[in-house]
Order: structure tokens, then C-alpha cells, then sequence
């Protein structure tokens, strides 16, 4: 707990010196209704928290950003409550296009480090095929031509501060711009295996071996969106096989709706989810999701501003 | 103690913005470099209409947009990107965008400015429509190159100019060439008011 609490007033002391800085508070409030609505999963829980996002310049133009996103989430069915945190990264520019990251930010694998799913129901296979979705560690970023790519070096703990492992993971994609992006990516690291574990306080886990290389392919046409991403690679000795499609659709008279559609396989059991995302404000969103398989729904109200 | 203190100290000293920031670029170290190659780096800025008039500044927005400004995506409380473009210590440029509703969704429109707020170059980050494609493309966009607030000025004034003379890409989806220069002209606006007045009075107060 020392060393978070030194690395989370490290941060804090460093944002405050940024010239830009924007605050946003976030609470998301779950509830639901099936044979088994509480998991183990974060995601499912009522979580409050902030984001603290700061640039630092000089003469020469920013060469500086660092980002705090953390949350306090409770878990009704067991009556814990944990310190998570999300965000905490400094990310210095060692020129145009090229920087270097330290600290805890999301893996270079995958589509989740597109979608980013922290505070929503719709979540990719990422706690499927990691176990979490960011680590600590370093990584670096840059572009080449019309191709991104990124590299990281982590420690292979997930939210909470392990030594004992490590994780290595790189992504290469096209233009994030263009209606359509491919990507492939890979990962390979003897990880804390563990699901949804918090910052604090730490959870008993176990280690694994794992190696992955991922594809992704993502298009944008009219008012649908759809992305896919197919990953395989091993967990020990195990051969896994992951699959994810997501299908959006935003009807065009009705744009603060989006209708939502997932299939998800992974290691031989498959999934469809069905629901959708109302935007009721510009900072309020809510949210349902219709699991098959497990024959649950849930809602999601989520604050972000 | 100290640190406490330390922290309230420094807040006094830093822009501190509360909320969700509107159109970024995805990638402004590529657009950077794209758009302006002998750059050597930039300056990001947050910039609401809030912050910078309020209300007051809403309307003389409206009235110069012969819009309203929708309440849930372009609401006051939005903060705009802007990048200052920087050759050493001098600037030389801006890259700023907006985002405009499209029939099929939102946009992003994108607009690089010269000093004098001469558009230099305009992309679309985002769109959605059956016609990106056609919306997206350099011959379609390069028409925007040279137009001034002056030019919609003249449009709203139903005079014949630069306005008049666009050609819309997509005769079936027509309204989004509209939203596109209703967002184009919002974005230069938005220049006018968080940029020139700005510097103009800071001189003047000088």
C-alpha cells in the first residue's frame, strides 16, 4: 500500500505542475437481474472515481502528458470495496511522433487497446485472454509511414504492484482515421493469472504462461460499425482460440441511440450478447446488456464530466 | 501539510478544466508533421466556450452561425483542442477541430490555419455516410483551401462568393455537404473568438 500511495502522490504532485489540466469525475451504478448477476469481473460493480489528465509545455511545445484515472468500486454480493486504478502514465515526447511511457497503461494487444472498455457492460475478451487490460511497466510509440506501432514492457501484475512476472507486448496498425483498419499484434509473458483484481488490497494469485498473436479488422460504413479480432497462442501448454465481433448501429433519425450486437468464443464456449446505449445527456449515458448464455440483464448508468 | 499546500499553490497557477474535451486529433504528431513538415513541434490547448464568454458568447456565435448550437453536442461546457504549431519557438500555424452532426452520425472536421486564420488544409477525421469515401476526398476538400470567416460572412449576407461556388460531393446526401460547411464555418468562429479577439485583448491590455 506504501508504494501506491508514493506513486499516486508522485503523480498527483506531477500533474499539478502541467499548464493544461482537465478533471472529470466518473460513477457508474450497476444493477441487474439473472441467475447470476454478480461476477468476479469490475465491470459489473458500482464504481466512483475521477480522471486527472495534465499537458506539459515549454517554448518549444508540449513535452509532457500525464494521466491519473482511479476508482473506488463495491462489490454488494461481497461486500468488499477495492481501489482500482486505471490510469496512472507519464508520457514524454522524445520527438514528433515518438514517445516513451512509464507507469500503469493498457497492453499493446489486442482491440481493447482501441475500445477502450474500462467503464462500459461491453466488455472485449481481454479479461478473457490477459486477465487484465493494463499493467506497469514502459513502453514506447511511434509511426511509420501510414502505420502505427507500439511496444510494451510490463510486469505482467495487472492493477496490483507484483514483481515476479513480466509481459511483453507490441501492436502494429493502420491509420486510425480511415474508415477501414486492420492491425495484428502479439504478447508473450508469465503473468499473475487473475480476473478483475484490484490495486488494492491484493488478491492470492497464481502464475501463467502465455503467448498470443493477435489479428484485428474494423470498419465503418454509414451508420454501422464492426469489429472483429481473432487471437490464439497458448496459456501454459493449452491451446487457446479467442474470437470477438462487435456490430453498431446508430439509426439515423435516432442518434443518441446505439443498438449493439456481440459474439464472443473463447477456449471453445461461445457467447452472444444483444442490447444497446442511450445517450441521455453530454455526460450521461445509459446502458443495457442482454447476456444469452447466461440468461441476465443488466443496466448501466454511467456519469462522466 | 506542505504538500498539501505545495498542491493548492500550484493549482493557482494552471488552466484546470472540468469536463469532457471535444474534437481531439487521433493522432496530431502524423497531422502535425502531414500538414506542416518543417514543424518541430506544437502547443495543445483546451478551450470552452464557457470559459471564454459564456452564454453571451454562445449567442454572438448563433447569430454569426445563423444556427443554434444544439445543447447536447455542442454544449458551452465543451472544451475545443487547439494546437499551436511551433518552427523552434515561433508558430507558424493551428490545427483545430469541431464536431458536427451528419445525417448518419457525428463528424470531425478538421481545419489547419495560417496566422491570419487562411484555412491551409481541412480533413475529415471522422465520418459516417454511404459517401465517405467521396466526402473524404482531396478534390472535395481542397476547395475549402483559401476561405476566411469573411467568405461565410458573405454567404450569410447572401452575397455571391467562395461559398456559393463549393461543389458538394453526393447529390444524395446533400445535407451532410451542408453540415459540413455549417461545421466549417463553427470552427472558424471558434477560431475568431478563443484565438484573435483573445490576442487582440491581451494587446490591448498590454
Amino acid at each position: 500500500m506504501k508504494k501506491i500511495t508514493f506513486l499516486l502522490i508522485l503523480f498527483i504532485n506531477i500533474i499539478v505542475f502541467a499548464d493544461e489540466i482537465i478533471i472529470n469525475k466518473e460513477l457508474s451504478l450497476v444493477g441487474g437481474y439473472g441467475d447470476n448477476f454478480f461476477t468476479e469481473t469490475m465491470h459489473h460493480q458500482n464504481s466512483i472515481g475521477f480522471e486527472y489528465f495534465g499537458k506539459h509545455s515549454n517554448d518549444y511545445g508540449d513535452f509532457l502528458a500525464t494521466d491519473l484515472q482511479l476508482r473506488i468500486a463495491h462489490n454488494f454480493e461481497k461486500e468488499t470495496t477495492t481501489l482500482e486504478i486505471h490510469n496512472a502514465w507519464l508520457e514524454y515526447k522524445l520527438g514528433l511522433g515518438k514517445f516513451i511511457r512509464l507507469g500503469h497503461f493498457a497492453l499493446a494487444f489486442g482491440i481493447e487497446k482501441v475500445k477502450d472498455t474500462h467503464a462500459t457492460l461491453w466488455q472485449t475478451n481481454a479479461m478473457k485472454n490477459v486477465g487484465f487490460k493494463q499493467d506497469w511497466g514502459v513502453g514506447y510509440r511511434s509511426f511509420w509511414n501510414n502505420f502505427d506501432y507500439e511496444f510494451a514492457a510490463q510486469i505482467g501484475s495487472g492493477m496490483a504492484f507484483r514483481k515476479d512476472g513480466y509481459l511483453f507486448s507490441s501492436r502494429i496498425n493502420t491509420n486510425s482515421t480511415k474508415s477501414l483498419q486492420f492491425a495484428i499484434s502479439s504478447l508473450y509473458g508469465k503473468i499473475h493469472k487473475s480476473m478483475g483484481m484490484a490495486t488494492y488490497p491484493l488478491s492470492s494469485s497464481m502464475k501463467i504462461s502465455k503467448k498470443r498473436i493477435g489479428f484485428e479488422l474494423q470498419y465503418e460504413y454509414a451508420d454501422f460499425k464492426f469489429m472483429n479480432e481473432i487471437a490464439f497462442g497458448y496459456d501454459n501448454d493449452t491451446e487457446i482460440l479467442s474470437g470477438f465481433s462487435e456490430w453498431d448501429y446508430t439509426p439515423f433519425v435516432f442518434q443518441d441511440l446505439k443498438l449493439i450486437v456481440q459474439y464472443k468464443y473463447f477456449d471453445e464456449t461461445s457467447n452472444w450478447n444483444f442490447g444497446g446505449a442511450y445517450k441521455l445527456c453530454e455526460t450521461i449515458t445509459f446502458s443495457t446488456l442482454y447476456e444469452l448464455k447466461e440468461n441476465r440483464i443488466l443496466c448501466q448508468i454511467y456519469f462522466f464530466g | 501539510m506542505k504538500k498539501i499546500i505545495l498542491l493548492l499553490l500550484a493549482l493557482n497557477f494552471v488552466q484546470i478544466i472540468f469536463g469532457a474535451v471535444g474534437c481531439s486529433l487521433n493522432d496530431p504528431d502524423r497531422d502535425v508533421k502531414r500538414i506542416f513538415p518543417n514543424s518541430t513541434g506544437y502547443k495543445t490547448e483546451y478551450i470552452s466556450i464557457e470559459s471564454r464568454g459564456g452564454k453571451e458568447l454562445a449567442t454572438k456565435i448563433e447569430v454569426q452561425l445563423h444556427d443554434v448550437l444544439n445543447p447536447k453536442y455542442e454544449a458551452l461546457s465543451v472544451d475545443y483542442s487547439y494546437y499551436t504549431i511551433l518552427r523552434g519557438k515561433e508558430m507558424i500555424g493551428r490545427i483545430h477541430g469541431v464536431n458536427q452532426k451528419g445525417i448518419f452520425g457525428g463528424m470531425q472536421l478538421i481545419l489547419a490555419t495560417d496566422l491570419d486564420g487562411k484555412i491551409i488544409d481541412f480533413f475529415i477525421q471522422k465520418i459516417s455516410s454511404p459517401h465517405a469515401k467521396k466526402f473524404r476526398n482531396k478534390e472535395f476538400t481542397k476547395q475549402f483551401i483559401g476561405l476566411t470567416i469573411a467568405d461565410f460572412d458573405l454567404f450569410h449576407a447572401q452575397k455571391e462568393g467562395k461559398i456559393n461556388k463549393l461543389i458538394s460531393p453526393s447529390e444524395k446526401y446533400n445535407d451532410d455537404f451542408k453540415s459540413i460547411v455549417r461545421g466549417l464555418n463553427k470552427n472558424l468562429l471558434l477560431l475568431k473568438y478563443f484565438q484573435f479577439e483573445k490576442e487582440i485583448s491581451d494587446k490591448n491590455r498590454q
